[in-house]
C-alpha cells in the first residue's frame, strides 16, 4: 500500500502507472482554476505540475489493485505478483522400504 | 501541464498552548486571495474531514484547526517520507473584513475556504459545510 498528501489535487489531473517494480504519479495542481479576476494577498500554497517514482519492494500484479482520492489522501493498493508471494512447500516423508 | 514543477513542502511543527496531544501538530499552508469584494482563505489539510474541521473566529483572529483521524496500522511501514498528525493555524484577519457572513469549504480536497465581504469585528464559530 502507497499513500501520499495531495491537497486541492483533483482526481482528473492525476495519473497512475505501474511498469515493472515502479509505480509513478504524475499530476497537476491549480488552485485558481475558473477564478478570474484574483489577486493574491499572501500565497503559501503553490500550484504547478508533480510527478514522482516509487521504487517497490516486491514485484505487484499491474492487473490487480486500485487507488482512492479522499479527502486529500491518495491510497494506492496493489497486490503482490504471484511470483512474489511466499509459497509454502509440503513435506511429505517417503515410506521406505 | 503546467510548467511550474511542485517541490515538496517541509511541514512546520506547530505548538497548540493550552492543548496536550499525543500526536504532532502541523501548520497548514495556507494562502489568501481577494476577488472582487471577498477575501478568501485556502489552507491544505490532507486527510482531515469536513467533521474534523473547525474554523472560529474570535477578535479578528481567525484559527483553523483540523483533526485527523490516522488509519490503523495494518502492516509494517518500509518507507516513511511525511509526517501525519492534526493541523492548526492562527492569524489576525484585518478589521476590514465583515466577519459576520459565511464559510464554505471548497473542492472535494481537504482544503477550507473562508469568504468574508468587508466590513467591522465580530466574534464567530464557523460553520464547516461540505462544498
Amino acid at each position: 500500500m502507497v499513500t501520499a498528501e495531495l491537497p486541492g489535487v483533483r482526481v482528473e489531473d492525476l495519473e497512475l502507472a505501474i511498469e515493472g517494480e515502479t509505480l509513478s504519479l504524475q499530476g497537476k495542481r491549480d488552485t485558481a482554476r475558473g477564478q478570474a479576476n484574483l489577486s493574491y494577498h499572501r500565497r503559501e500554497i503553490e500550484a504547478g505540475s508533480f510527478s514522482r517514482a516509487v521504487a517497490l519492494p516486491v514485484k505487484v500484479d499491474p492487473e490487480q489493485g486500485g487507488a482512492r482520492l479522499v479527502n486529500g489522501i491518495l491510497t494506492v493498493t496493489l497486490k503482490k505478483a504471484s511470483a512474489a508471494t511466499p509459497r509454502q512447500i509440503i513435506v511429505t516423508a517417503a515410506q521406505e522400504g | 501541464m503546467s510548467h511550474n514543477e511542485l517541490k515538496i513542502q517541509e511541514k512546520k511543527a506547530a505548538n497548540p498552548a493550552g492543548e496536550t496531544t499525543k500526536s504532532e501538530t502541523f501548520f497548514p499552508a495556507r494562502g489568501h486571495l481577494r476577488v472582487e469584494q471577498e477575501v478568501t482563505v485556502i489552507a491544505d489539510l490532507p486527510g482531515v474531514t469536513p467533521e474534523g474541521l473547525d474554523l472560529s473566529l474570535e477578535d479578528n483572529i481567525l484559527t483553523i484547526q483540523g483533526r485527523r483521524t490516522l488509519p490503523a496500522q495494518t502492516g509494517r511501514v518500509i518507507l516513511e517520507e511525511y509526517e501525519s498528525g492534526h493541523y492548526l493555524r492562527r492569524f489576525t484577519v484585518a478589521e476590514t473584513i465583515d466577519t459576520r457572513t459565511g464559510s464554505r469549504p471548497r473542492s472535494p480536497t481537504a482544503c477550507c475556504v473562508c469568504a468574508c465581504p468587508r466590513s467591522r469585528r465580530y466574534s464567530r464559530r464557523i460553520e464547516v459545510k461540505l462544498g
